[in-house]
């Protein structure tokens, strides 16, 4: 057949979903889904490697505390079209962003696991939690959604790295598993995404991505492969939309998650906008944490020539949901130069670390040429104190900091390893100010 | 310096101590730059307007006034003298200039305020941006009120430096820099705008391509410049340590030093070894892929290297610890306080050099 990938024209069928339960059959009606634990189970059992999975579904509200938080994904399946959802994890790779998929929005998988292996440094699986309700919970991401947790324990003897790539099918599948529920069923709402011409004197636009890329438990996905050797390369939204993009980093809680790769922000923004007031081109994605200064330059030289080229009048940046901290800040704000050097009109999304009396500076590297940031702000902060919760699941122990003793999870809490504080920041509209 | 609840026992009028330079204090011009501390019941020249700005809530009870070449050439005996001169005014609230762009008095006026403000005296001032005082006070957290280039902007410098000395000196709570007028003080929080961040990135990005006015919502910081140390006469005499944020760390970790943002330091001793053993460290700063470390960890902290240097006599001794914080998303106010405490302990040792490998 002709012309059947590459249209980047996709269609999502919306299923929303308010409640899941239990059942002895897997069905989705009004809002709900009846979830067959053993079905599940036996659509993402990887014995070899996984000994045991416990699946746990948890509901906004719910006195219920996650933690060893890895990675949320969003339910979804492709039921028209070649391509799949999450491509290159299964099966032949073949572009996405075409088709139709079936979404149940409102509702994501958690996997939570401890790893088998000892790490420590960047490469190693760090604290994250989500309050499910509390003061914590609206900056905790996912807190507002019905979850499906998948809290996986490994065979004994398995490697770190096998692992995680046994997580990766897992998550990925049992997302899939969920969404093929509503398969044979005519969705309530389709949203159709395609970047269709617009009037041509709206200012061209693109999304510039820094994705994270340090090694294993700090990674992500291009099309089921690590970026750890990733040339700026260029993604349709859509292809964004399918899960082209999926994580593999745990090395902040603030990290990305794969669900924030498929309902990016700054993606959802620009393509409500597309024919409004700017003309979305595209996205340019590139990895950050570059191992030297001489690459850092190049990484942001190589971002800015690809918005370049592509025609782009506006870059508009972040360090993906996860946001920008220490070493990658270097590569972003080089990024940043480049492109208006390259005379793109740049605005940069950033966090600022620092400490809660608010008088640290708040970013560690900058270049004159940042001279429209947006701050979804973290100095001068604590998120409010989270009080004892009555469930908990991922673990026996958590352990904020490497710094501190491993303590009862159930207990109150006042911490900042809320999982994807960033993006929730973000999204709540968050910044900072001078006082 | 910070906000506070306003107590029961505040006066009702606002006891105001105003300090001038001989300048606007109507001692002269620049030949008067060398008058000494002189202190006038009430206010003095631009006083007057401050006061009715402050009425009927504040009253200048005395103007302090000081020539900007003697307050430079003599700053230390003139602070005490100010000091002193407090003791006896008692002023809730100390209000120094405004000195627009006038390099040495923006000076005075900082270190005075500075000086109240250890005092628990609160104290407001007024400058351009572009004043030194400005740039040297501001990370004091100074609350300096943004000024134009000279005297021209006087009465609305002093409206605001008004207002806002009144909220301080009642412990009100103060609103942000933009607000109230002053300067970004280095202090920053954490607000609510009510808008998604994806919405305000692309309303600020189409304003500035069309070219319309719009504010960063992140000031970038300048770092302080660290000028290098001047070259050792003679190594191979020198007491040398090895001093690092790579967060190489005695397996297990003992002293708890964390992934990110450390707040304390750590020793070890490496008195007898010849370098250091892999299996023995662990290297816990979460930035960087530590593999390679971990295999050889003299790869991060060069023991092996500068025992060799020691041998050829190249270096004169290396100091039995080695000094070891986490880097990684460190608050730089908390790494000023670790490197001026292995600093002072390494003063204390007799070090003449550090090697600071960095990651």
């Amino acid at each position: 057949m002709a012309h059947d990938a590459g249209a980047f024209r996709l269609e999502v069928g919306v299923f929303p979903i308010q409640r899941m339960i239990f059942a002895s059959e897997t069905r989705y009606q009004d809002e709900m889904l009846n979830l067959d634990r053993t079905a599940l189970l036996a659509a993402i059992a990887e014995p070899r490697v996984i000994a045991n999975v416990e699946i746990h579904l948890v509901h906004p509200g719910e006195s219920c505390r996650l933690i060893h938080v890895l990675d949320t994904v969003a339910p979804m399946a492709k039921v028209q079209g070649r391509s799949t959802v999450y491509p290159g994890f299964f099966g032949t790779t073949m572009p996405a962003g075409d088709g139709r998929n079936h979404l149940l929005r409102g509702a994501a998988v958690i996997v939570c696991a401890t790893f088998p292996e000892p790490t420590s440094g960047a490469l190693s699986p760090v604290e994250a939690i989500i309050d499910m309700s509390g003061p914590a919970a609206p900056y905790c991401a996912c807190s507002d959604l019905v979850n499906v947790v998948l809290v996986c324990h490994p065979t004994p003897g398995v490697t770190n790295a096998d692992f995680d790539a046994a997580l990766h099918r897992a998550k990925l599948k049992a997302a899939g598993y969920l969404a093929r529920a509503t398969a044979a069923l005519t969705p309530p709402t389709v949203e159709t995404y395609e970047l269709s011409p617009v009037d041509p004197d709206l200012p061209r636009v693109v999304y510039v991505d820094q994705l994270h890329q340090q090694g294993l438990m700090a990674q992500t996905f291009l099309y089921g492969k690590h970026t750890q050797g990733l040339e700026p390369t260029l993604l349709h939204p859509n292809e964004m939309l399918d899960g082209a993009l999926v994580n593999g980093n745990y090395r902040a809680p603030a990290r990305a998650a794969t669900y924030g790769h498929t309902q990016n922000f700054l993606v959802q923004e620009l393509y409500r906008r597309h024919g409004q007031d700017v003309n979305f081109l595209g996205v340019v994605i590139g990895r950050g944490w570059q191992d030297s200064q001489l690459l850092k330059e190049r990484q942001g030289w190589m971002m800015a020539r690809m918005a370049r080229l592509l025609g782009a009048q506006i870059a508009i940046m972040s360090a993906d949901v996860g946001g920008t901290g220490g070493n990658n800040t270097i590569d972003f704000m080089q990024t940043i130069k480049a492109c208006e050097h390259m005379g793109l009109q740049t605005v940069a999304v950033m966090q600022e670390s620092g400490n809660p009396d608010g008088s640290d500076p708040t970013v560690v590297d900058f270049v004159p040429e940042a001279n429209a940031l947006i701050s979804v702000g973290g100095i001068g902060w604590h998120t409010p104190a989270a009080p004892v919760v009555q469930r908990v699941i991922g673990g026996t122990t958590v352990q904020p900091s490497i710094a501190e003793e491993p303590r009862d999870p159930s207990g109150p809490l006042e911490v900042e390893c809320w999982y994807g504080a960033i993006w929730k920041r973000a999204e709540l509209g968050l910044s900072a100010v001078d006082v | 310096m910070g906000e506070g609840i306003e107590g029961d026992n505040m006066p009702d009028v606002l006891r105001v101590v105003h300090y001038l330079n001989a300048f606007f204090g109507g001692l002269g011009g620049e030949e008067e730059a060398h008058t000494p501390v002189s202190v006038h019941p009430g206010a003095l020249g631009p006083g007057r307007l401050l006061e009715q700005a402050l009425a009927p809530q504040g009253q200048i009870v005395a103007t302090i006034v000081c020539g900007d070449g003697y307050f430079a050439d003599h700053e230390e005996a003139v602070v005490a003298q100010v000091r002193a001169h407090w003791q006896t005014l008692k002023p809730d609230v100390f209000i120094a200039g405004p000195a627009f762009r006038a390099g040495r008095y923006g000076l005075a006026c900082g270190r005075l305020c500075l000086e109240a403000e250890r005092r628990q005296i609160p104290a407001v001032t007024g400058m351009h941006v572009e004043n030194p005082g400005s740039d040297l006070y501001r990370p004091e957290h100074l609350y300096i009120i943004a000024t134009e280039g000279s005297a021209v902007g006087m009465r609305s410098a002093l409206e605001r430096m008004a207002a806002l000395a009144i909220k301080r000196g009642h412990r009100q709570p103060i609103g942000t820099a933009t607000d109230e007028g002053f300067l970004p003080r280095a202090v920053r929080r954490t607000v609510h705008t009510g808008t998604p961040a994806a919405v305000r990135a692309v309303d600020m990005a189409l304003k500035k391509w069309r070219g319309e006015p719009y504010t960063s919502e992140l000031t970038v910081e300048t770092f302080e410049a660290i000028p290098p140390a001047p070259p050792l006469h003679d190594p191979s005499t020198a007491l040398v340590a090895l001093v690092t944020e790579a967060g190489l760390v005695r397996q297990g970790n003992p002293d708890r030093l964390p992934a990110a943002a450390a707040t304390h330091w750590a020793s070890y001793h490496v008195a007898g070894m010849d370098r250091l053993v892999a299996g023995e460290w662990d290297a816990v700063h979460g930035g960087y892929d530590n593999t390679a470390a971990l295999q050889d960890p003299n790869r991060v902290v060069p023991l092996d290297a500068l025992r060799e240097l020691e041998r050829e006599g190249v270096i004169g001794k290396l100091l039995d610890d080695v000094f070891v914080t986490v880097g990684n998303i460190g608050s730089l106010n908390a790494m000023k306080r670790i490197g001026a405490e292995i600093a002072a302990t390494l003063v204390q040792r007799g070090v003449q050099a550090v090697v600071l490998p960095a990651t």
